[in-house]
């Protein structure tokens, strides 16, 4: 079943926060994350589907049918709260079984089917246990098979991995995406985590103040930003005002950047892209692009090491395999992107 | 290196409470229970042998569990609305709840007199208003039964104090989570919220139970020590009597301590049994 909003917006009383006018959709087995800063609106996006919040204007759809005026036990979703919201006072069994009883499935068929979730997510051991003796990893197995025992029409999970460390954090974000596949279910996946979100949804919607400013798939929204906030907000990137001299050269804080500026007037104010990893160490063959400088700062990240040279005028973001460090970088012009300004 | 207090300056603190404790408590008790073993324990039996002692003590309970339940009840409804609200908002209506405590048992039934006795402001409007006779309105608050709804004035406030933190603490997330599952708000109240503060709800209605057993400052300024048979009341009047029964009247003593001790020592076992039971997951 899908999910999708309409037109949806909320403004939280006495503040400037909320969503306004927020269009997405969700086809059923699609899973889609939203991302963005603090405050960007995307847990109030999850309420308003969730049905914790009524809408001031738009709509809400569950699987083509307006749903915006239901109660949250009426519309069927399975959710997993930030903090997991076990109910502390029941096991992790009665925990999975507790909407099946809901729904008035009977003893013995409830707790079989409670703990065949259980077993799905790798908790059997555990089936007897409180929430308070499960490990975060764990609780976080239990709230997921919680909201998907009784077969929910969509899956909303709400920063289900930020309580959880780095290590474990990847494990079960893609023991998130298995299990969402293996149930075709559509999902709606809030996170801050963009690389999280990056790295299991099919699309990625990037918030701001209310708004989406893009939802694409992880590689087009890496690669194609509509915005210079979307650039900044996904994955590292040198950006740099610049202002468009003609169709092929940018001034920019650090010097001229050739670039393919063809679709800009000459004199507009742009934002110019390059990714570190689209950097290259080493003078440019053809003196294009090229900028000398002297590293500021080393990271080594394992396989690789994310560099900042310092130029004359400000920094240039690299990455690299390479150990030596570079005394002058180099930009493909076809690195360069220019985007408007925001 | 060691950390913490020397284990001196402890017992040095100590020291005044375990005074306090001795002098004015196990001194006393311990007199109180020598007299009333005089003569073998024959005050025990002298009480036993009182039909006004059995119906003493069943009023009493009956009084305790009622002001306790309504107390409860009505306690768990004002600290669950508190507990939603802002945090200076809630301290500012806490002290408002608190008033009560600070007022003695002789003020709260001189209130209620002024409030709903015969001549009383609500008595008074409700003959207005509806024509209902004041002598029989006002006949409910000096009965046993207007008693138990007295003593709730001020046992309501303790029960706000002990369930407020807890339903602060209290994750709502749960709440939304069980609607989320298809739960109505009724249910997720009650099978969620409900057995997480019944632990604290039931050392509460103990707490107010025995105080309640106890109290007899306010029953005696309404009802006086002849139209309210109760323990307490018993007790007094055995007391203030120059030929006083004095192991009888001791033995009704300790009935009473013990009562009250039994009632405390039940809640803090079932709640410690249940809060054990939460810690270890099992």
């Amino acid at each position: 079943m899908s999910i999708a909003v309409e037109a949806l917006s909320y403004a939280w009383p006495g503040s400037a926060a909320g969503v306004r006018g927020i269009d997405l959709s969700i086809a059923q087995g699609e899973m889609v994350a939203v991302i963005g800063p603090s405050g960007c609106g995307k847990s109030t996006l999850l309420k308003l589907i969730g049905g914790f919040l009524a809408p001031d204007a738009g709509r809400v759809k569950l699987g083509g049918r307006d749903a915006t005026a239901l109660p949250p036990r009426r519309r069927d979703l399975g959710i997993v709260f930030q903090a997991y919201a076990l109910f502390p006072h029941m096991t992790a069994l009665q925990n999975v079984a507790w909407p099946l009883s809901l729904r008035g499935v009977a003893r013995a068929e409830r707790s079989r089917r409670a703990a065949a979730m259980l077993e799905r997510v790798g908790l059997s051991a555990h089936a007897g246990h409180r929430p308070a003796a499960l490990s975060g990893g764990q609780q976080q197995r239990v709230a997921l098979a919680r909201a998907m025992v009784f077969g929910p029409k969509a899956l909303l999970l709400d920063e289900p991995l930020s309580a959880l460390d780095a290590a474990l954090r990847v494990a079960m974000r893609d023991e998130i995406r298995r299990l969402q596949q293996d149930s075709g279910i559509a999902t709606l996946h809030i996170t801050h985590d963009q690389e999280e979100a990056l790295s299991i949804a099919d699309r990625v919607a990037v918030m701001r103040e209310g708004r989406i400013l893009q939802c694409a798939a992880p590689r087009d929204l890496y690669a194609r930003p509509a915005t210079r906030s979307v650039a900044g907000f996904v994955g590292h990137a040198n950006l740099w005002d610049a202002t468009v001299l003609d169709a092929r050269t940018l001034r920019t804080p650090i010097g001229l950047l050739a670039a393919d500026a063809a679709g800009f007037a000459p004199g507009s104010a742009v934002a110019a892209l390059v990714r570190p990893e689209r950097v290259r160490p080493g003078p440019a063959p053809d003196g294009v692009n090229h900028f000398a400088g002297r590293v500021a700062r080393d990271r080594f990240l394992g396989s690789f090491r994310r560099l900042d040279l310092a130029v004359a005028g400000g920094t240039v973001v690299l990455e690299t395999a390479s150990d030596t460090s570079p005394e002058a970088v180099h930009i493909p012009q076809e690195a360069v992107q220019v985007l408007p300004a925001d | 290196m060691r950390h913490g207090t020397p284990p001196s300056l402890l017992a040095a603190l100590a020291v005044p409470g375990a005074a306090c404790l001795s002098l004015f408590f196990l001194l006393p008790l311990g007199i109180v229970a020598a007299e009333s073993l005089a003569g073998g324990g024959a005050g025990y039996a002298r009480l036993a042998a009182r039909a006004e002692f059995w119906t003493g003590l069943r009023n009493t309970l009956a009084l305790g569990v009622t002001s306790g339940l309504v107390s409860v009840a009505v306690g768990f409804a004002v600290a669950l609305h508190l507990s939603r609200m802002t945090e200076a908002r809630r301290t500012a209506l806490l002290l408002l709840v608190s008033l009560p405590l600070t007022f003695s048992g002789l003020i709260v039934a001189f209130g209620f007199i002024l409030a709903w006795g015969r001549a009383g402001f609500f008595t008074l409007s409700l003959q207005a208003l509806f024509g209902v006779d004041p002598a029989s309105f006002a006949r409910f608050v000096y009965s046993p039964q207007g008693l138990a709804f007295v003593y709730a004035y001020f046992l309501i406030p303790r029960v706000v104090m002990l369930l407020l933190p807890v339903l602060v603490n209290f994750d709502r997330a749960q709440l939304a989570a069980a609607e989320s599952l298809g739960a109505t708000r009724l249910r997720a109240l009650a099978a969620i919220l409900l057995p997480q503060v019944a632990p604290s709800a039931l050392v509460a209605f103990c707490l107010v139970v025995a105080v309640a057993f106890g109290a007899y400052g306010t029953a005696l300024a309404l009802v006086g020590s002849g139209q309210a048979n109760i323990l307490p009341l018993q007790l007094f009047t055995m007391v203030s009597d120059a030929g006083a029964d004095w192991p009888e009247t001791a033995a009704l003593a300790l009935v009473l301590t013990a009562l009250c001790s039994v009632v405390m020592a039940a809640g803090e076992i079932a709640s410690t049994r249940r809060e054990a039971a939460h810690a270890s997951g099992a």
